[in-house]
């Protein structure tokens, strides 16, 4: 993800952003993580498994080994199966989809409320956030922004923004998908020249 | 994580040195002979037992590990490495939150800069300074008459939206209102009905609510408008909240009716009006903030300089009718930069804010004496020992209508702690100089030319008494003029720290 986040991109990204607001009511906040989770649980059952596949082996193998060898290859063991299930493949591998997405919410839902998306007046807050390791994309639109957009408007925005996954380059495509929302919440929300923007420009989320 | 990482560290330094050991029982030559180590055969592929040519001899019942080989030592060497870079990079689960970077910030400034020069060939009456006055008393009033009936007389300065804001609030009151920074954020003159401004105001407040106090800081963006073609009002209308059409303080009704000329003030047609506000940010406030001795940053900046700086000095020059602008900025760069902030520090440091109000804008003493007030409440003193200049720097000069100011950059250091009055250290060093670097912007009415004598600090310039009898207002209690506005003389506006800074 730190590959992704060059200065150009946070420029472009702003650049867009505004470029949304300046036509049209919307608040954008763009948030992107490298997890929505931490998956403990599934490093400690491949390091488990590991710990424990090395042990019948050292224990069982034609081969011979000392004592340190029994005591430490287990230990090693563990720790490499902990390590490889750091590896974001390795993790959507071993998480069901619908527990990936789930925790995506979640902290999609966290990161709206810290970051107070939802203190605009006409409730009209967007956060877009970019979960690298579930690959996944979640759009939640405050009260009032959800209503001034038919629901299949919605449906189409989301898998729109969900498809930036496949490319190889998900920052670009991100990009050229928030780009392409400008022309739509110009329609559904175009802007006055009394509109202002209620939301900070640098948002300080501690979570 | 360091944990996992030192266990496996320590138990492959540990598995390798018992290989080795065991290698080298008679110092020096393996008990395989030359062969590799992987040479042994079991006796059998699925038993478990001591290979018969060293266990029994040797006497080394442990048995002899027989996988140490090269690619062992680098599958494991990979192994770490995996581990080190997968778990730092699981460090790196903080949130990236869209923000501006350094270009957006500049090209926004640009469009700033552009935005307000459209305005001020539109409206020659436009200053900036004189607009931030205006703010300034709004804001204030704003809080202070939050729940008091006489909110209704901001009338002509609010939206009808605005005006009904406080009246489901609570019977609280707010005062000592300190207005810190007031960032100029957008100016739109592009539409064709109206005008707008935007800014970004760094205020605290206390707010006394059923006998508790609290005391705030909040940054609120404030969005301003007025009819386009309007012209900016005089600054004697500018500074203070009166109506546009007879000067009177402001004393209106709900409908904007000047109870002192009967005029009806609407929102915009004469004045600028607060359309819209968000607040942005909301910390209660405590006294321990008043010690945080945070490292300096920005210190090694670059000066920000005016893109058009040597065509404002020549402007500046044409003004007052000079023909080297050295000369000037030498007797500047000393009387003025040099003894104000000299000045004004020392007085800060012995907690004497008077002596200098006449060297200071309205807002800036009102900022300052509130935080000097919270020092003499704890009987504390911030201390700024040793205090020298080591470099000034000319950063901006804007010239309108009624005011020329200054923006120089100041780098000094300085022995800077706080102790209570019997010399405890509360914060800060006496043993550690502190370098830093401020941006003072220096504001004086146009048609003020320097005196050829050196303009002494402790006089009043008007009348040349004493500076000993300044009001908080800042008049003169001699010859009763208010010196505070750069009428008379070189006024310190703003003080800017680097990182706040932008052109």
């Amino acid at each position: 993800m730190k590959k992704a986040l060059t200065n150009e991109f946070k420029t472009k990204l702003w650049q867009t952003i505004k470029a949304i607001e300046k036509t049209s009511q919307i608040e954008v906040v763009v948030i992107v993580r490298n997890r929505s989770a931490d998956y403990h649980d599934v490093s400690l059952t491949w390091g488990i498994i590991s710990a424990f596949t090395s042990f019948a082996y050292v224990i069982f193998a034609p081969e011979f080994y000392t004592d340190w060898a029994v005591f430490c290859l287990p230990i090693i063991a563990f720790s490499g199966g902990y390590a490889v299930a750091h590896i974001h493949p390795v993790i959507r591998f071993s998480v069901k989809k619908s527990r990936l997405l789930k925790n995506v919410e979640i902290m999609a839902r966290a990161l709206f409320q810290k970051g107070g998306v939802q203190h605009t007046q006409a409730k009209i807050g967007l956060l877009i956030y970019c979960s690298w390791l579930e690959k996944t994309v979640y759009l939640l639109p405050d009260k009032g922004l959800e209503m001034a957009l038919p629901q299949s408007e919605w449906q189409e925005l989301r898998t729109e923004f969900q498809r930036i996954f496949n490319h190889r380059q998900p920052n670009i495509r991100l990009l050229e998908q928030l780009a392409k929302t400008q022309l739509i919440f110009n329609h559904y929300l175009p802007a006055s020249a009394k509109s202002m923007n209620e939301l900070p420009d640098i948002m300080e989320i501690d979570l | 994580m360091r944990i996992i990482i030192l266990a496996l560290v320590f138990s492959l330094s540990q598995s390798m040195g018992i290989d080795l050991a065991e290698a080298r029982p008679g110092g020096g030559h393996s008990s395989f002979g030359h062969s590799s180590p992987f040479s042994y055969e079991p006796s059998s592929p699925n038993s478990f037992s001591y290979p018969p040519s060293i266990s029994p001899q040797y006497g080394y019942g442990n048995g002899v590990v027989i996988s140490n080989s090269p690619i062992t030592m680098i599958f494991f060497l990979l192994l770490i490495i995996i581990i080190i870079l997968v778990l730092k990079n699981q460090n790196s689960t903080q949130s990236f939150t869209a923000e501006p970077t350094p270009f957006n910030r500049l090209d926004q400034q640009n469009k700033l800069n552009h935005e307000i020069t459209l305005l001020k060939q539109r409206d020659p009456n436009f200053s900036k300074i004189l607009f931030l006055d205006f703010i300034h008393s709004l804001y204030c009033k704003f809080y202070s008459y939050s729940t008091q009936p006489e909110f209704s007389y901001l009338s002509p300065f609010l939206s009808k939206e605005l005006q009904q804001h406080f009246q489901q609030a609570g019977h609280w009151v707010v005062n000592e209102i300190v207005v810190n920074a007031i960032h100029w954020q957008e100016v739109n003159t592009q539409d064709n009905e109206i005008e707008s401004i935007c800014l970004v105001i760094d205020a605290n407040y206390t707010l006394h609510l059923k006998a508790k106090h609290t005391r705030y800081a909040v940054t609120e963006r404030w969005l301003f408008y007025r009819r386009k073609g309007l012209l900016s009002a005089e600054p004697e209308k500018m500074q203070t909240l009166c109506c546009p059409y007879c000067g009177a303080p402001a004393h209106f009704t709900d409908s904007g009716l000047c109870e002192h000329c009967g005029n009806t003030v609407h929102q915009g047609e004469q004045q600028w009006y607060l359309g819209k506000r968000a607040v942005l940010k909301t910390t209660a406030l405590e006294t321990d903030e008043l010690v945080s001795y945070s490292p300096e940053e920005g210190t090694q900046l670059v000066t920000i300089k005016q893109p058009d700086l040597d065509q404002q000095i020549l402007v500046f020059q044409q003004l007052h009718a000079r023909t080297d602008w050295h000369d000037f900025w030498a007797v500047f760069s000393k009387e003025t930069v040099t003894s104000y902030f000299l000045a004004i520090y020392s007085s800060w440091s012995r907690r004497e804010w008077q002596t200098v109000r006449h060297l200071l804008s309205d807002r800036l003493y009102e900022a300052n004496s509130f935080w000097l007030n919270l020092y003499t409440q704890q009987n504390w003193f911030n201390r700024l020992d040793d205090l020298k200049i080591s470099q000034i720097e000319l950063a901006k000069i804007e010239i309108d209508r009624f005011y020329e100011a200054i923006t120089v950059r100041i780098f000094a250091s300085c022995y800077d702690y706080t102790e209570d009055e019997k010399g405890i250290l509360i914060g800060g060093s006496k043993r550690r100089l502190r370098r830093y670097s401020e941006y003072w912007t220096f504001v004086r009415r146009i048609g003020v030319e320097q005196q050829q004598t050196p303009y002494s600090l402790t006089q009043c310039p008007q009348c040349g008494a004493p500076a000993d009898n300044m009001g908080q207002t800042g008049e003169c209690g001699y010859c009763g003029s208010k010196i505070s506005t750069g009428k008379f003389s070189w006024v310190l506006f703003l003080i800017m720290q680097d990182d706040n800074y932008s052109e």
